[in-house]
């Protein structure tokens, strides 16, 4: 048995569940939006955990199920709870029920994508940085200040910088323009992250295990993500990688702990390859979707025991 | 010189420090306000190394250029600054912070007792779930966890009363007299698992008896375990 974690209409968990279809897995989606109908219960003990899942009308026990996708999004804003108040016993009960999978997912003995210990590394970039150079990939050199001065030194020896989030937040990659310069005092309220801009193509290596499916990405913008937003375009493409970057990504994404990755990369004219970050939940749809690679059906081979990870 | 880096008002970190200077070490005491209200931060990371300088309010300075072992008690990151300053934006300057912190405390080229993980700054808070699988790996009997979509989501986190504390600092095993010495194995295999320098392991008497591990945390009271605590924390140190 394979549980599907998250909203089932999400795409990558739409397509995960497509292919555990199409190689005839037996899986169920634990569909948030129908949590009133669901129940929990597990205990730990000397020989693991043991418990049992409620879906509506079926029992499944937890020692059965082998694999487990989460794309857990947060229960507090579901919209089936939207306008109860904090201790609705309906809302009480979805956070209860996600909490306790949650935990379940943690020391389950199951083909966990991904558990939240392994995926912790992401929540800082810099710390990220330190394990990514540790397998073998460069990060671009990065200063975090709160000093102006350093920063203006940083821009002189690297040139081109940009200024990023240092947490897993979310931000826009921009560049240090000159313009900016101006207001380069108000770092000294809160340490703000520059790196040197590295020049090349950016390529988005998903890692499931031992199988690889790297992505060229050519963009007119800085941070690619936002390109369309701005007026901009991007186009995709699968490409292959040397062999000792390929055996580089699964040896990142294995000693992160994560089975499943979505490693950064930016390859310089002189083929050179930086790493700048590991996306322990890659929303890998956007990517499958423009280059055809069966990412989801790695994806669901490994849930199911097909492949090694 | 021994940096302790603490809450403010943490007693065990205070006892350690005076039991430390009483062995003839030297240590300095930098509390988490004072951190918080550093004039200036420089942390660096590339290819071959990672780097940091912080200038406190009062003149001092840590830099990686003059590493000090670290005896690290921080739980979180000094907030009080960041709330007078932040305003709507306080959510996001928790969270660089938080990440900065995990960063400068993971690269310093001495040794740091714990260092910072993802999930805690002075190593792994883990859940009392994770704790009782990761006991019963390490071969101990333990107290089994329930949980369920009926019970409350934050009880987890209310503090179970131990009858004893057993310590792992860097795979030195301290009893107290009271625990039977066939439990050191297992301490000494579960502070393997975890990965965390120091810990304290708590135990309780289960109804046949039998001692049975209740729990475990990264940031113990360390006056529970006397001098034989400073010994392995001075040898540790030292590493």
């Amino acid at each position: 048995m394979i549980l599907l974690c998250g909203i089932r209409s999400e795409p990558p968990l739409e397509m995960v569940a497509d292919a555990l279809a199409e190689i005839g897995a037996d899986f169920r989606v634990v569909h948030q939006r129908d949590v009133a109908d669901y129940s929990l219960h597990w205990e730990t003990g000397s020989s693991g955990v043991a418990g049992e899942l409620s879906l509506g009308q079926e029992r499944i026990a937890l020692g059965a199920v082998k694999g487990l996708y989460s794309r857990l999004m947060d229960d507090r804003i579901l919209p089936e709870l939207a306008g109860l108040a904090d201790d609705h016993p309906a809302r009480r009960h979805a956070r209860a029920f996600h909490e306790a999978l949650f935990r379940w997912s943690e020391i389950a003995a199951a083909r966990v994508v991904n558990r939240a210990d392994a995926q912790g590394s992401n929540g800082s970039k810099p710390y990220q940085a330190q394990l990514i150079a540790s397998y073998g990939f460069a990060p671009p050199p990065t200063l975090i200040t709160t000093d102006p001065e350093a920063v203006l030194k940083f821009r002189e020896e690297h040139g081109r910088i940009i200024y990023k989030s240092i947490s897993a937040v979310r931000s826009i990659v921009r560049v240090l323009e000159d313009a900016d310069l101006e207001r380069l005092d108000r770092i000294g309220w809160c340490p703000v992250q520059f790196q040197a801009a590295i020049e090349g193509i950016n390529v988005r290596v998903h890692v499931v295990g031992e199988d690889v499916f790297p992505t060229e990405i050519v963009s007119t913008h800085i941070d690619y993500r936002y390109a369309k937003r701005e007026g901009g375009e991007t186009t995709l493409r699968a490409i292959a990688l040397p062999e000792d970057v390929r055996a580089r990504c699964v040896a990142l994404a294995a000693g992160l702990g994560l089975a499943f990755a979505g490693i950064d990369l930016i390859r310089t004219p002189d083929d050179e390859y930086y790493c700048f970050e590991v996306n322990p939940q890659p929303a890998f749809s956007y990517f499958e979707a423009n280059t055809g690679q069966p990412i989801a059906r790695a994806v669901a081979d490994h849930l199911a025991g097909e492949r090694s990870a | 010189m021994t940096l302790v880096l603490c809450e403010n008002g943490d007693a065990s970190a205070l006892w350690a420090a005076d039991r430390l200077r009483q062995r003839g070490a030297s240590v300095a005491i930098v509390d988490a306000p004072t951190l918080g209200a550093a004039t200036r931060w420089e942390h660096r990371v590339d290819a071959s190394s990672a780097s940091v300088s912080v200038t406190l309010v009062d003149g001092r300075t840590l830099s990686s250029d003059r590493p000090a072992p670290i005896l690290n008690r921080l739980t979180f990151i000094p907030l009080g600054g960041l709330r007078s300053i932040a305003g709507r934006d306080y959510g996001y300057a928790v969270q660089e912070m938080f990440a900065l912190f995990l960063s400068w405390l993971h690269a310093w080229p001495a040794p740091v007792i714990n260092r910072p993980a993802p999930q805690g700054l002075c190593g792994n808070f883990r859940h009392p779930s994770v704790w009782a699988t990761l006991g019963a790996q390490a071969g101990f009997a333990t107290r089994a966890w329930t949980q369920g979509s009926d019970d409350p989501a934050d009880d987890a986190w209310l503090p179970q009363p131990a009858e004893a504390t057993a310590f792992v600092v860097a795979g030195r095993v301290l009893l107290p007299p009271v625990l039977p010495s066939d439990l050191e194995a297992a301490c000494r295999r579960l502070g393997a698992l975890c990965g965390t320098a120091l810990i304290g392991v708590d135990f309780a008497r289960d109804g046949d008896g039998g001692w049975a591990m209740i729990g475990a945390t990264p940031i113990p009271n360390l006056m529970l375990g006397g001098e034989p605590l400073i010994d392995a924390l001075l040898e540790a140190i030292a590493a």
